[in-house]
């Protein structure tokens, strides 16, 4: 099995490919040009796509790349409910997100085009997917936003979305985000697991889980 | 409710700013009024009046004042 990355230029969020053989399963296709040249590099047959949440710098590219290679998109519940809300998938603010922050944050000319879509696969608090020999566990952990989930690929990676990442608190004061949530369900059921565990997040850096939990999460 | 009671409540929900912080209050003069609280404020104030800004007008609402001139355009006074 190899786990490959790239970048968007969606404030720089990571897409994630976990692969077997010429089959994979992607996370968070934020932007489906990127996702389709390693895609296309690696000659892979998507067989699903599974988003960490909602936002539309991880979401955006879901619709394309189901629609093209026949794939299903799995994602919470809620996650799904808020991806068909123009406002609570971020898109329809994210063309004046990037015109308002000091920082260059959409380094992609097209941008986001406000969206509504939803998953084709839903659960609520958790579900296990086995794939190739392989196992995903998917769990609700709210906080970040409404329908955050984390992914825990074989008990031995993890695919932490906005939930968790190296050098930044968790950011809850996006609408439908919750500081309470993440306090009481996530950052609990985080603390139980392996310190070895690998973090994939969504932005910024890989690092150890054990590593990250010796550091306030929340500011 | 008044507008206006409407408007400022949108201020105090969408920031997460107290009451008496609204009069007045500008972009960035607190921290909760930062690109993050901005989407925040625009998302509350959409819902409270049934509106839908332009990308241009989210972008200019700087503070408390020029926001009510911006909602006259969407036919929305604020008194």
């Amino acid at each position: 099995m190899r786990i490959l990355s790239s970048t968007t230029g969606f404030l720089g969020s990571h897409i994630y490919y976990v692969i077997e053989g010429l089959n994979t399963v992607i996370i968070d296709p934020g932007d489906a040009e990127i996702a389709e040249q390693i895609i296309l590099e690696e000659s892979l047959v998507v067989d699903q796509i599974i988003l960490t949440h909602e936002h539309c710098d991880h979401s955006y590219g879901c619709i394309k790349i189901r629609e093209k290679y026949n794939s299903k998109v799995v994602s919470s519940s809620a996650c799904s409910a808020n991806l068909k809300d123009e406002r609570r998938n971020q898109s329809r603010y994210f063309e004046a997100f990037a015109t308002v922050q000091e920082r260059m944050i959409c380094e992609n000319p097209k941008g986001i085009k406000p969206f509504s879509t939803e998953a084709d696969i839903t659960f609520n608090e958790d579900i296990k997917i086995e794939w190739k020999g392989h196992v995903f566990y998917i769990r609700e952990t709210p906080g970040h936003s409404e329908g955050s989930v984390c992914i825990l690929l074989d008990n031995k990676y993890l695919f932490s979305g906005d939930t968790m990442m190296w050098g930044e608190p968790v950011n809850t004061r996006f609408t439908g985000g919750s500081r309470k949530m993440f306090e009481k369900i996530s950052l609990p059921w985080l603390k139980t697991l392996d310190p070895d565990i690998h973090v994939y997040p969504g932005h910024l850096e890989e690092f150890e889980l054990g590593e990250r939990l010796k550091y306030p999460i929340l500011q | 409710m008044t507008n206006l009671e409407k408007y400022r409540n949108a201020f105090v929900e969408g920031l997460g700013v107290s009451e008496d912080q609204v009069d007045g209050l500008t972009f960035q003069a607190v921290p909760e009024w930062d690109s993050v609280g901005h989407m925040g404020l625009i998302a509350a104030l959409e819902e409270a009046f049934d509106i839908i800004f332009d990308t241009d007008d989210i972008v200019d609402f700087s503070s408390f004042d020029k926001g009510k001139d911006i909602l006259k355009k969407y036919d929305v006074v604020i008194e």
